[in-house]
């Protein structure tokens, strides 16, 4: 397998991401905090709220929204409402996600509703999205009319997309789709994943470091190449990684029947017996695969070359990732902020949680 | 793509479908699809004024909408119009600072409402905090007194460092007011720092 190293052409020291992250992240969690009223009713309400915002995480999508504000002349500071709210929005994605595919484990811990009921985690979900409007109208304040206005169409687009993708998620399981291809996926995680994670922060990030000047439109073919790695890891990870690690449970998503990568390329590649082992398992409810099922559709994409297609497919995005952070990142400065989204592009590949 | 060559053919695939996938939605919103249209960037212009986008503004409100039918929420806050100097101020690691308190725009004989949220940053917690206000001054001196201005809590005994605490500000507007704005400033005991522009507008009983 090719791996992305790329960088020795960039003169800048590669930045340590984690120590990075870790840097952003402790900006996020006093903002984060303070985002959460600490009234009543807190047992059924305020205190779920915190729940996964206050686990461990790697706070990709704000770091990505602070970055790109500093590469583009602003300071970090000036979008971190924007970025607080991204980080909310996601976490309310999170809870209702987690209802929707039966998660048990998020963050390392129990997901909210396997530990509150299905409930009161849809209302703390709730709760999280109102927060994440409630931060964003008072960043939107801040800024001058235009800026304003512009931010939250990016907002307004970025909801759009990920509900759709969520849709088309669901729909695919639930009308047991099979005919599935590669590119299927990408445009699903496009929806689903990239633009909220990846697209929508740097584009954000930008326009607010800009003052509203920056020519985002670069930002969408970067943007979904470095979210496309990192959903493909992510992934990954739910099949080879360490749970203790990783924070969710591992084959979750093969328990599921979620239309990944792996899973697309399996049915396109398994024949005979297989293939009707892997529509049966497909066909049936989540509760109906047992883990010796799991285990074999597991078993199948070792046999297949399944991960190692995934792993490769996403390298050779990765790789397309450098050229198009040029792109959308010419003429900034190449500072530390520059660097570390840059640095991201193979950390994405590598990453164990 | 300059060294394409040199990756293996499932990686090549990749870059190609992705390629494809981007494109695609590139074209969309080129020919000015659903996603923002082909928009231009947003130049600083000196005639910009500050603050969030004038109310009542179609794409704020789609927003709104949008969020609220997603989430099956509501989002009943007033909007702010203007952007204080002492608003929420999320580039301070410090202090206790407030959001913009405006009060929804009411005829004389009503109560207008409004909200104002307190953020403590200030790494202690901070104890008996008490808002109060003198009178709301309209251009030409008429004023609604300070007395009809009221706290909901009254007095916070204690915020916590990184928490932040809302409170309901109400005013009962006399029978006699004459329509307008009328503005002022809310100060805070214990929180010497703190001072915010608090604005009220008045406006004409419908007929």
């Amino acid at each position: 397998m090719t791996t992305v190293e790329r960088g020795a052409d960039l003169e800048l020291a590669t930045p340590d991401v984690a120590e990075r992250l870790s840097e952003y992240s402790e900006k996020l969690r006093g903002a984060l905090a303070g985002a959460v009223p600490d009234g009543e009713p807190a047992s059924w309400l305020y205190d779920l709220v915190r729940e996964y915002p206050t686990r461990p995480a790697k706070f990709i999508r704000p770091a990505l929204c602070l970055a790109a504000c500093e590469a583009f002349g602003g300071s970090s500071t000036d979008s971190l409402g924007p970025a607080v709210a991204i980080e909310l929005l996601h976490n309310a994605f999170l809870v209702h996600d987690d209802i929707a595919d039966g998660s048990l484990l998020r963050r390392g811990d129990e997901t909210l509703h396997a530990r509150h009921g299905i409930g009161l985690a849809v209302n703390a979900g709730d709760a999280l999205a109102v927060l994440a409007n409630r931060v964003l109208r008072q960043s939107l304040d801040r800024y001058r009319a235009t800026l304003a206005d512009r931010v939250a169409r990016e907002f307004e687009a970025m909801l759009l997309r990920t509900v759709e993708g969520q849709a088309i998620e669901l729909g695919w399981r639930r009308d047991a789709v099979l005919d599935l291809t590669p590119e299927d996926y990408l445009d699903l995680i496009m929806r689903k994943t990239c633009w909220y994670t990846t697209i929508h922060p740097l584009r954000v990030g930008a326009l607010v470091g800009s003052g509203g000047a920056a020519d985002v439109s670069e930002m969408i073919r970067f943007g979904f190449y470095l979210g496309a790695a990192f959903q493909i890891r992510d992934d990954l990870l739910n099949l080879v990684g360490d749970e203790d690690v990783y924070g969710k449970e591992i084959l979750g998503d093969l328990h599921e029947g979620k239309r990944t990568l792996m899973l697309i390329h399996l049915l396109g590649s398994a024949e005979g017996a297989d293939r009707a082992v892997l529509v049966d398992y497909l066909r049936v409810e989540r509760d109906e695969r047992s883990d010796d099922l799991v285990a074999e559709v597991r078993s199948m994409m070792d046999r297949y070359g399944s991960i190692d297609f995934a792993a490769d497919y996403a390298t050779g995005i990765a790789d397309a990732a450098f050229d198009a952070f040029e792109e959308a990142f010419a003429g900034t400065r190449q500072g530390d902020a520059y660097a570390f989204i840059r640095a991201l592009i193979p950390y994405m590949l590598e990453r164990t949680f | 793509m300059a060294n394409i060559r040199a990756l293996g053919d499932i990686q090549r695939r990749g870059i190609e479908a992705a390629n494809i996938v981007v494109g695609r939605l590139i074209a969309q919103i080129d020919r000015g699809g659903p996603l923002f249209g082909a928009e231009p960037p947003v130049a600083p212009t000196d005639g910009d004024h500050p603050g969030r986008p004038p109310v009542g503004s179609d794409l704020m409100n789609q927003y709104m909408t949008l969020m609220s039918s997603f989430f099956g929420s509501l989002f009943g806050l007033p909007a702010a119009q203007g952007n204080p100097p002492n608003g929420v101020d999320w580039s301070s690691a410090h202090g206790v600072r407030a959001d913009p308190v405006t009060l929804s725009p009411s005829p004389p004989g009503r109560c207008a409402e409004g909200e104002l949220w307190l953020h403590n940053r200030s790494g202690s917690p901070v104890a008996d905090v008490r808002l109060h206000c003198g009178d709301l001054r309209r251009h030409d001196g008429a004023a609604v007194s300070a007395t009809a201005l009221r706290f909901d809590p009254a007095h916070v005994e204690e915020l916590p460092d990184l928490t932040s605490r809302g409170i309901r500000v109400s005013v009962d507007i006399p029978d006699d007011t004459p329509p307008g704005r009328y503005r002022g400033t809310l100060l805070a005991a214990n929180l010497p720092d703190l001072w915010l522009p608090i604005e009220l507008e008045v406006v004409a009983e419908p007929s």
